[in-house]
């Protein structure tokens, strides 16, 4: 699904170059459900950004559900994260400005899908986090648990193939973190492929498979369990 | 306290200044427009003279035909009428007067004779209408009773002349004879042309000469305002047609401080008509008007209406950039927002962070104002330029200190206008939403 | 649009901050309705036709500065010095003496009577000298134009009534009473007598003169100042010959020669042996200094509006401005879940739009209110509906471009500032 080979990302300023990543070599199965860990200025972040196409890098090749995505214009990328992919964000993003429901809208009315059929996936993706009674509040009426619960339901009602999550439970308490692991896995138990990015361990322990990041490169990765992998993957030891 | 306050304030609009420098642009674009154009219909609208515009009366006579047009009562006097008024000794000051063009044969080979607008008055005209002086002074009663050839320059005319210099003395040659120079005018340039709101432009400059009225008869003046006459006169020549017939050709102000002096005049006048009934003259029914000099402008329209509607738009685009001004507050203000939780949360008072914005708002719309009094000074010079071939003047409109007060009175409620709401919602900013730790 | 109803909605929950530029966009476009209006009538009042040659026309004026011309006859050499230096001057098609130029600030009329009736009725009247039709452009439709006998004669009997000379003694017949040959307009003629013929008919005034009609020309002007005198006119045969009011004639160029002319007409009197006061001046001059208020007010008007929309459009771009860094994270947001740059700036163009639409669609009823206003109150000008449409269609215009380019530097923010964490 997600394959990267030796991607670098380098912020050039006039005085200072920083490589948020250095060496990026990873493989990620369609159907795992993968933790990305690390600590903070691992390059976690940058690693998302490129992953779900928010960013672009400066070498190397990325792969996404077998296609090159190196060169694509604005207008595809943005074709793709609307399609394919479906981000769950540590401060819920949702618009304040929009009810429930316009929210879980927003990336239905990029796909141009007639009325119906949005409303129909909105509110069937409400009922699954258990919100539709709540589908004409405003985010400022919600608590964390349910802002985030409704941002979950804006990535089921697009029914992507890849759900990158950062940090989703970082701003709740564990009850909250538990429902929405459950709903996570739900989503990955009905097929989609989950990358999260996370540094707290019951998130961690909840993923399938865990993937280490240090200064900008793949330190740790555990081996792909799914039975349907194809081949082992490779890793690079830390050096200086 | 508001020491502190100035500092925050100063420090903060140091901090964007192409921001700041917008805002107060905007604002001193409002505020200079709203100056001029009010300071165009000021120069028309405003008392010319307050210290003594209540004790100036014009005074009409209705002599004019029964079977004949005239809408209301004449804006001019007859001759026989003015001067039995003039015999009144009710009025402390009273003059007849009529506006005429006289040459003026200044030394032969010097400068060249000249056409120039002059005014023919009694001596009381200088005094009532407080005419200023920069040499000399006018005439007195017994001058005009002796018809004693002297002359009052204004000061164009003398720096055109006599190249400014003191000519009190001196003779200059108007028409057919000498007139001895008694005193020369001040710069003297009131928007309004007050005491002659019939002929020609009320928005013409003050005359270049002032003769004694008594020496029309001797030299046949003739005016150059408008004139008319029911009936044709009784005769050929000067006198017939313009001293003895019906033509009304002059304008009379008298000066009548008190109440009482008003109602003497008054029945003087009234009496007066009777009599005049009595031989046959004044067949109309009795209209006499002793106009006190601001109605008499009112009543001459001597603000154009234009001039009002100006200001009224003017206003209102002042209404616009404070609107604009309020929006660009709010942004402001609001992306502060933060720095306000923190502030709110180390103990300050709502009240103090509504009196720290609304300063800052009128301290933007004050210097605002400052450039935009500046601006419309210089718009109203641009505006003179404009109509100077028009009016024959470079300055008829004036900027005052009223009109100073206008510019700062109108920053003040602008600002206030604009920054009421934005101060109001920043001070309600409550402490924990920005306090926030991710 | 894609996304009408959730950017409607929004807009709703922020009505403070959008109903500010809302009513901005409505008040400009009240005041600019208004201003444009008063500009249009302005505009038709300064170039509304006199009915003549205006651009070949000549106001020419010479004033005796030498008392000595008081003498009626020296005054009178001086009056055909004059003429006839004017008349010579090359390209002088036509002359006609006369106080009367179109558009001056001096008009003079009176109220006559049809013989006969008591009503009163107001024309202009002007003396004048030989060369009317040529000098005016107009025609005869009835009747001759006054020949130079006709003037002399009248003219000679006018300075006996005015100014006595010693050893010429005062007519008192010839003061009282006399008949005057006269020169009508159409309009007049048919206020006064209905249907023609018009020649032969009279008029009387008080005092026992009678007026006598030998001609009816076809058209007139009409004075700014003075409705009631409308195109009505009475010309009598008489040069006006006064040391006060000097030598006046209007001069008819040759086309497009009226510079040169005037110029020339200038010089020649100034050579003349007579001391003058000398003004020559083209009858679009005097037009243009007759309106001069008019011009003024057009102008500052003008200037209003001008201003008016840049402060507008200023207010626009900031608020567009404000609303996109407000929104930063959103817009980040919405890239990240499939908008497009081009979706970005169509959202803010979008609630661009339809504050315009709102602000506009408020501002007509303002403009219509305040106009309300201004024709009780103020005897103003009524609101003119192809000004007032294309006012509109100006300030959308302004209030769109003036998005554009905030709504083009929130399209280039990037997609990654959704998952910045504060």
């Amino acid at each position: 699904m997600l394959k990267m080979s030796r991607v670098k990302k380098i912020y050039r300023t006039s005085l200072v170059e920083t490589h948020a990543i250095s060496d990026l070599t990873l493989h990620i199965e369609a159907g795992e459900f993968v933790a990305v860990m690390g600590p903070s200025g691992s390059g976690k972040t940058s690693f998302l950004n490129i992953a779900g196409l928010l960013d672009t890098f400066s070498e190397g090749q990325y792969l996404l559900d077998g296609r090159d995505v190196s060169h694509l214009s604005d207008a595809e990328m943005s074709r793709i994260r609307n399609e394919k992919i479906g981000f769950v964000f540590q401060s819920f993003n949702l618009i304040p400005d929009l009810d429930v429901f316009d929210n879980v809208d927003v990336p239905l009315r990029y796909r141009r899908l007639p009325r119906a059929e949005r409303k129909d996936r909105i509110e069937r993706s409400l009922e699954e986090v258990g919100l539709q009674s709540r589908m004409h509040h405003l985010p400022s009426q919600l608590s964390g648990g349910q802002q985030q619960r409704v941002a979950i339901a804006r990535v089921l009602a697009g029914d992507p193939k890849l759900i990158l999550a950062d940090e989703p439970t970082g701003n709740l308490d564990s009850l909250m973190t538990g429902e929405i692991l459950d709903l996570l896995e739900r989503a990955n138990e009905q097929g989609a492929t989950i990358v999260m990015v996370t540094h707290g361990v019951e998130c961690a322990a909840r993923a399938h498979r865990r993937i280490h990041i240090l200064d900008g490169r793949v330190v740790a990765a555990e081996p792909i369990s799914s039975p349907t992998a194809v081949h082992d993957i490779s890793f690079e030891a830390a050096t200086a | 306290m508001l020491g502190y306050h100035l500092k925050l304030i100063g420090r903060s609009l140091r901090q964007r200044p192409t921001h700041a420098m917008l805002i107060v642009l905007g604002i001193a674009l409002g505020v200079a427009v709203a100056t001029a154009f009010s300071a165009i219909r000021h120069s028309f609208a405003k008392d010319p003279i307050p210290e003594k515009s209540s004790t100036l009366h014009y005074v009409r006579i209705d002599s004019w035909d029964l079977s004949s047009y005239w809408e209301t009562v004449p804006s001019q006097l007859t001759y026989i009428d003015a001067m039995a008024i003039m015999r009144s000794d009710i009025p402390v000051r009273k003059s007849a007067m009529f506006r005429a063009e006289l040459n003026v044969v200044p030394e032969p080979g010097k400068t060249t004779a000249s056409r120039e607008a002059a005014r023919l008055c009694f001596g009381d005209f200088f005094t009532m209408f407080n005419v200023p002086f920069e040499y000399g002074k006018g005439w007195d009663r017994s001058a005009d009773e002796a018809r004693d050839p002297v002359v009052v320059l204004s000061k164009e005319l003398n720096d055109r002349i006599f190249g400014g210099s003191n000519s009190v003395g001196k003779l200059l040659h108007i028409e057919d004879r000498d007139f001895r120079v008694v005193g020369v005018l001040a710069r003297w340039s009131p928007s309004i042309r007050y005491y002659d709101l019939v002929s020609g432009r009320s928005q013409s400059p003050p005359e270049s000469m002032f003769v004694p009225f008594n020496f029309a008869g001797p030299m046949q003046i003739r005016p150059v305002g408008s004139q008319s006459s029911w009936k044709p006169p009784s005769g050929p020549g000067y006198e017939p047609e313009m001293f003895t017939g019906e033509k009304i050709w002059l304008q009379m102000w008298v000066e009548l401080p008190t109440a009482d002096k008003v109602v003497a005049f008054r029945s003087f006048l009234d009496a007066y008509v009777i009599d005049q009934k009595k031989v046959g003259r004044l067949r109309r029914p009795a209209n006499n008007q002793v106009t006190p000099l601001l109605d008499w402008m009112a009543e001459r329209h001597s603000v154009p209406p234009e001039t009002t509607v100006m200001m009224i738009v003017a206003l209102l685009f002042l209404s616009v950039c404070a609107m604009n001004l309020m929006g660009l507050l709010m942004a402001k203000f609001l992306a502060r927002a933060p720095r306000i939780g923190v502030l709110r949360a180390l103990g300050a008072q709502r009240w103090d962070i509504f009196v720290l914005h609304l300063l800052e708002c009128e301290i933007v719309a004050l210097t605002g104002g400052a450039i935009g009094f500046v601006l419309a000074w210089g718009a109203l010079f641009g505006v003179n330029n404009y109509v100077k071939s028009m009016f024959r003047r470079a300055d008829l409109f004036q900027m005052d200190w009223t009109m100073v007060l206008f510019a700062v009175v109108a920053s003040l409620v602008a600002g206030l206008m604009a920054g009421l709401y934005p101060a109001y919602r920043v001070c309600r900013v409550s402490p924990s939403v920005y306090l926030k730790l991710q | 649009m894609e996304e009408f109803g959730p950017i409607f909605r929004a807009m709703l929950r922020n009505k403070v901050k959008f109903g500010l530029i809302v009513a901005e966009i409505a008040l400009t476009l009240a005041v600019m309705a208004n201003c444009a209006a008063m500009i249009s009538k302005a505009r038709n009042e300064v170039n509304r036709p006199s009915g003549f040659d205006d651009e070949n026309l000549l106001a020419v004026s010479a004033r005796p500065l030498d008392v000595a011309m008081r003498q009626p006859g020296a005054l009178a050499a001086m009056f055909r010095r004059d003429r006839d230096i004017v008349r010579a001057a090359p390209g002088v098609r036509s002359m006609l003496e006369t106080r009367f130029a179109p558009w001056s600030d001096s008009d003079s009329s009176t109220e006559i009577r049809v013989k006969g009736t008591n009503v009163e009725l107001p024309t202009q009247d002007y003396n004048i000298g030989e060369g009317l039709t040529s000098a005016l452009g107009v025609n005869l439709v009835e009747g001759r134009e006054f020949t130079r006998e006709d003037v002399d004669r009248d003219t000679e009997r006018s300075v006996a009534v005015n100014e006595p000379t010693p050893g010429r003694g005062t007519d008192a017949q010839l003061a009282k009473s006399f008949e005057q040959d006269v020169i009508i307009s159409l309009a007049f003629a048919k206020l006064a007598f209905g249907d023609g013929p018009y020649v032969g008919k009279w008029f009387d005034s008080d005092g026992g003169s009678y007026f006598h009609v030998v001609g009816v020309i076809d058209r007139f002007y009409k004075p700014a100042h003075q409705q009631r005198v409308d195109e009505y006119v009475m010309f009598m045969a008489d040069r006006d010959e006064s040391y006060q009011r000097g030598f006046r004639a209007l001069v008819r160029t040759e086309p497009g020669q009226a510079a040169t002319v005037a110029r020339k007409i200038e010089e020649r009197l100034q050579g003349s042996e007579d001391l003058l006061e000398i003004k020559v001046e083209g009858i679009p001059e005097v037009r243009t200094r007759h309106f001069g208020p008019q011009r003024l007010v057009a102008t500052l008007m003008g200037i209003v509006i001008v201003l008016l929309v840049l402060v507008t459009s200023l207010g626009v771009a900031g608020l567009t401005s404000f609303s996109v860094t407000e929104r930063t994270r959103q817009i980040g947001t919405r890239r990240a879940l499939g908008a497009t740059t081009g979706t970005i700036i169509r959202y803010f163009l979008m609630e661009n739009w339809l504050l315009t639409t709102v602000g506009l669609i408020l501002g007509v009823a303002l403009a219509v209110g305040l106009n309300v206003v201004a024709v009780t109150v103020f005897s103003g000008t009524k609101l003119n509906v192809p000004l007032l449409t294309f006012s509109m269609v100006l300030l959308w215009t302004v209030g769109l471009g003036s998005a554009i380019a905030p709504a083009m530097r929130g399209s280039r923010i990037s997609p990654a500032v959704a998952t910045r964490n504060i």
